[in-house]
């Protein structure tokens, strides 16, 4: 009895992150396209360094992709093996965004680009680690 | 029973936390006094913003160091209301160092400066938070 209430349905919030993961696993997937198409603007960016060059894309991508693809379909399925893998996550989303900017003298984008950026990467990678803690009695 | 056996220790891992959230308080106390002749670049930085002058670093100084002795004092007596502060924390730092690195002056500090920094700033905003979250029935 109490393991059938434990199996609580995954809620909109871990919905939404799971079809937002799997938006992001198919832009890693065509990050070659994208890199071909705009070398200025698309390329991989790992640990805060970007990959230039098709190749490199066209091997780190499908391989970021898969991890994510692993991510949503834990996410979506609420396995008890998703939450080291957002806590990874919770931590690496972070530190790539910061060691990004660190790395690149880049020309500082909007404050409002930033801002919903941040929105999104954080509630993404942050904000699904913590609540998945929180519910880990759900996942199975 | 069950509730009886669950642990309301802290560990060492809250016990290094709220040691270091003291400290960051005793620093943020010490804002105006570290800002001034001889280190001219000091200054607290909230929502990517660096402050300077003795008077917002005053009152910003005071107002985050009461907050980081709020947030210490409730990891160290495991209170449930320390969860939410936990939580916020995790998204503001995160968005605070982001913010600030998108506009830092041209090689400002080094790599291996901005790693270790990242892993104690991430290790006590977004691990606190998931490890409070984690063990939240702990919290009392």
């Amino acid at each position: 009895m109490a393991n059938q209430d434990s199996r609580a349905p995954r809620g909109w919030f871990l919905t939404l992150m799971t079809v937002l993961f799997v938006l992001l696993a198919i832009s890693d997937f065509t990050k070659a396209i994208q890199f071909a198409h705009d070398p200025a603007v698309g390329g991989l960016v790992i640990l805060g360094h970007k990959f230039h060059g098709v190749a490199h894309n066209l091997v780190l991508g499908p391989l970021f992709g898969l991890i994510l693809f692993a991510y949503a379909f834990g996410i979506w399925n609420m396995r008890t093996w998703v939450l080291p893998l957002s806590i990874a996550y919770a931590f690496y989303v972070p530190a790539n965004m910061v060691l990004f900017w660190s790395l690149h003298q880049l020309s500082p984008p909007t404050v409002r680009f930033i801002v919903i950026y941040l929105i999104f990467s954080l509630t993404g990678s942050v904000g699904t680690a913590i609540y998945l803690a929180y519910h880990r009695a759900r996942l199975t | 029973m069950a509730e009886a056996e669950v642990s309301t220790s802290r560990g060492w891992f809250l016990t290094v936390m709220a040691v270091l959230f003291v400290l960051l308080a005793i620093s943020d106390f010490a804002k105006p006094i570290q800002f001034g002749p001889p280190n001219p670049e000091a200054g607290i930085v909230e929502f990517g913003h660096k402050f300077h002058g003795i008077m917002p670093n005053l009152i910003l100084g005071v107002m985050f160091g009461i907050l980081f002795l709020v947030y210490a004092y409730g990891l160290w007596n495991m209170r449930a209301w320390v969860l939410p502060i936990a939580i916020a924390y995790a998204f503001y730092v995160p968005y605070n160092v982001a913010l600030f690195n998108t506009n830092h002056e041209e090689a400002a500090y080094s790599l291996v400066f901005t790693v270790v920094w990242l892993a104690i700033a991430l290790t006590g905003s977004v691990g606190t938070a998931i490890y409070l979250a984690y063990n939240r029935q702990r919290l009392r």
